[in-house]
């Protein structure tokens, strides 16, 4: 039957009254025009008004609207009707009837055909009543709706919502891979309310969206995602501790992604800093512009960017060249509030405050260390030269060197 | 599109009912008056599945003593058919209403409300295909796009009448060449096989109505004869109808149909002109398909 959940979720007279009223909704927007004038019979107000229920004051404007749309239903405005469909939606949400909700946001979205809102909406409420296939239907029309309003909240929400029916479904791979276009849709747009549930979501599902290497199944350079995220991590942890000879190893076991991406990009302003912080200014010059050339071309609210220009920053202040620490802080600093990334801002201040004190970086200066790393600084040169060759026949944009009291784009 | 009627039979006394129906300008719509419930299910199972039904669930029974129940008989006997009820909203029908809706009914026409020709003509039209349809929309995968999904609709709707391509054509204001590309371009099979096998599905949700004999199937779905029918059964789903019945014929032939369409969705299976009206499917992939008619039209 028609509406039957309604019957089944509210009983009593209440029940009924929202029913038959939902009823009234689609068989009014189901005819058009002076038809639509004739669609109830001339004793339908008296008839509705009879049957009325006490109703939560919440409902009273709404019943107004549903009142008229029976009374005068020729003159009646489908927007304030549809707007009164998704109050009802979001009471009846409120009071624990998904069901109802849902119904009633589904009228909604039937009465305003091209109202991105109703379809997203109705794409969440179907998810909560475990309905995924039916999630999965409303998601492609209000992803289509979305585009043609360029309205990219409703656009970002609806691949977090169609990721939520996907995560239920035990479908983790392809979940991830939803949340992820929500992210990225979300930062190329701005949608900035949004950005942090879509990061909260996939922080929860084990990814990050600034984690390096973070996405499942991909691999940068023949290394699987979560191997890299692994060695990055203990590279990172290494340097901040100051081990960096123990982070030789970890840094060459990535060297395969250097330049690939943002994974490579990382690893390359990781290695500046760890080369730099071991006096080796080629070998930090080198990959450091590898890893300026990526992270200058991408949005200003990327996240792995803004972690390129702090770890450059990092580079340049070990290597003394102060403007340059200065200007990747600050670039690092901007990207990091665009990116909504708090963790990431709080580093970039730390180290600002340094540049700003002329503190420098705990740089290696034991002598021996440096010998022992030789070699694989050679090696890692070689890779270098290889990785800036490939990039510069594939056209990648120029890199800033970083010059031992110069500094030259 | 060819005129093709749609029964409506009527087992209400109310002449607030019968003057609404009378004012309904759709000439499809065949009225016919039945008396009580044994004649509603001789007519029930003779009808086509396009048919409609409009009862007074009450009819013969004493006040207060609830929905009749040879309506939830006839709704056990012939889940496939559409059943409105038409009554007013005093207490005793609102604390029916659950129950009717538990039993099956898929309508309801409120008396001295809603019970206007704009008002049934809206709901007539609204519930073609009813029960197939349902079906369909929920068991479409995800994978089938929307455009697609909209023209299996489209082709159930339109079937259920007694449509054929061109009507199809017509709905979608294209032409039959442009429908034959289109059909190609979303990756189902063409038209006259997607009407085809929608008329399989209609069949076979009638031979899931344990009202209905087997040799009444054949005619209300269209097709000249028995023979026919158990022809076209047997190449499309691999077994007789009463072979389909026993096993539950609905079920066997949604799943027989979405393997289909995933076989074309896939590129298994290329026509080998999407514009002719004979095309013959050639089939690129294993399948146990060969030559077959496009049964009953």
């Amino acid at each position: 039957m028609e509406c039957a959940v309604v019957l089944e979720e509210i009983g009593g007279d209440f029940g009924v009254w929202l029913w038959h009223s939902l009823r009234d909704v689609l068989l009014w927007g189901r005819t058009v025009g002076r038809e639509r004038g004739h669609v109830f019979h001339p004793g339908a107000p008296a008839a509705r008004a009879a049957v009325r229920p006490v109703l939560d004051p919440e409902l009273e404007g709404v019943a107004e609207v549903l009142d008229a749309m029976v009374a005068e239903a020729e003159r009646g405005v489908v927007e304030e009707v549809a707007g009164a469909c998704r109050e009802v939606a979001g009471w009846s949400e409120r009071s624990g009837w998904v069901g109802t909700a849902l119904a009633w946001m589904e009228a909604a979205a039937f009465l305003m055909p091209e109202d991105p809102a109703a379809a997203t909406e109705a794409a969440r409420l179907a998810v909560r009543r475990a309905e995924y296939a039916r999630a999965e239907a409303w998601v492609r029309r209000s992803v289509a709706l979305a585009q043609v309003a360029r309205d990219w909240r409703w656009y970002v929400l609806s691949f977090l919502y169609v990721s939520r029916a996907a995560a239920a479904r035990g479908d983790h791979e392809a979940a991830v891979r939803l949340l992820r276009r929500a992210h990225r849709a979300s930062v190329r747009w701005g949608v900035r309310d949004v950005l942090a549930t879509v990061q909260h979501e996939l922080h929860l599902m084990g990814m990050s969206p600034g984690r390096v290497g973070g996405g499942g199944g991909a691999s940068a350079g023949g290394i699987e995602a979560g191997e890299f995220h692994r060695l990055y991590e203990q590279v990172r942890r290494l340097v901040d501790r100051g081990e960096y000879r123990r982070a030789i190893g970890p840094m060459w076991a990535l060297h395969p992604a250097l330049g690939q991406g943002a994974e490579g990009a990382a690893a390359c302003a990781m290695l500046a800093r760890a080369a730099a912080l071991l006096g080796e200014v080629s070998v930090a010059q080198q990959s450091g512009a590898l890893g300026y050339g990526w992270a200058s071309g991408q949005d200003l609210a990327d996240p792995v960017a803004a972690r390129v220009m702090l770890d450059l920053a990092h580079a340049a202040l070990a290597l003394g060249v102060m403007e340059r620490a200065e200007e990747y802080g600050d670039a690092a600093a901007m990207r990091a509030a665009r990116a909504d990334d708090l963790r990431l801002a709080m580093e970039v201040e730390g180290l600002r405050e340094r540049v700003a004190s002329r503190g420098g970086s705990r740089a290696a200066t034991d002598v021996a260390e440096t010998r022992v790393v030789g070699p694989v600084v050679k090696a890692f040169v070689r890779t270098l030269d290889r990785v800036a060759e490939r990039l510069a026949s594939a056209e990648m944009g120029d890199g800033t060197v970083i010059q031992n009291g110069q500094g030259e784009a | 599109m060819q005129m093709v009627h749609r029964p409506v039979l009527v087992m209400h006394g109310d002449p607030g009912l019968w003057e609404a129906i009378g004012g309904i300008r759709d000439p499809r719509y065949v009225v016919r008056a039945v008396p009580e419930w044994r004649a509603l299910s001789d007519s029930i199972r003779d009808a086509s599945p396009a048919a409609l039904v409009v009862v007074d669930p009450y009819l013969g029974m004493p006040r207060g003593a609830g929905p009749a129940p040879q309506l939830r008989a006839l709704l056990a006997d012939f889940p496939s058919i559409t059943v409105f009820i038409a009554v007013s909203l005093d207490p005793e029908v609102r604390s029916d209403l659950h129950l009717l809706a538990r039993w099956g009914v898929s309508q309801v026409v409120t008396l001295g409300y809603d019970n206007t020709p704009v008002a049934l003509e809206a709901r007539f039209e609204a519930e073609l295909a009813g029960p197939l349809k349902t079906v369909l929309e929920d068991a479409l995968p995800p994978a089938i796009s929307g455009r697609a999904r909209y023209t299996i609709l489209s082709v159930a709707e339109i079937a259920a009448v007694g449509g054929q391509a061109e009507d199809l054509a017509e709905r979608l204001g294209i032409g039959r060449r442009a429908l034959g590309n289109l059909c190609k371009t979303l990756g189902i099979p063409p038209a006259r096989e997607l009407f085809a096998w929608t008329r399989i599905l209609l069949a076979a949700s009638l031979l899931d109505d344990p009202g209905r004999s087997i040799e009444s199937i054949a005619p209300a779905c269209g097709y000249s004869a028995d023979s026919g029918l158990r022809r076209v059964m047997q190449n499309y789903l691999g077994a007789s109808p009463r072979q389909l019945r026993r096993q539950g014929a609905l079920r066997v032939a949604v799943g027989k149909w979405l393997e289909e369409l995933e076989r074309y969705r896939r590129g298994e299976v290329q026509p080998v002109d999407a514009e002719s009206d004979d095309a013959q499917a050639v089939v690129q992939g294993p399948g146990p398909r060969e030559a077959r008619t496009s049964g009953g039209s």
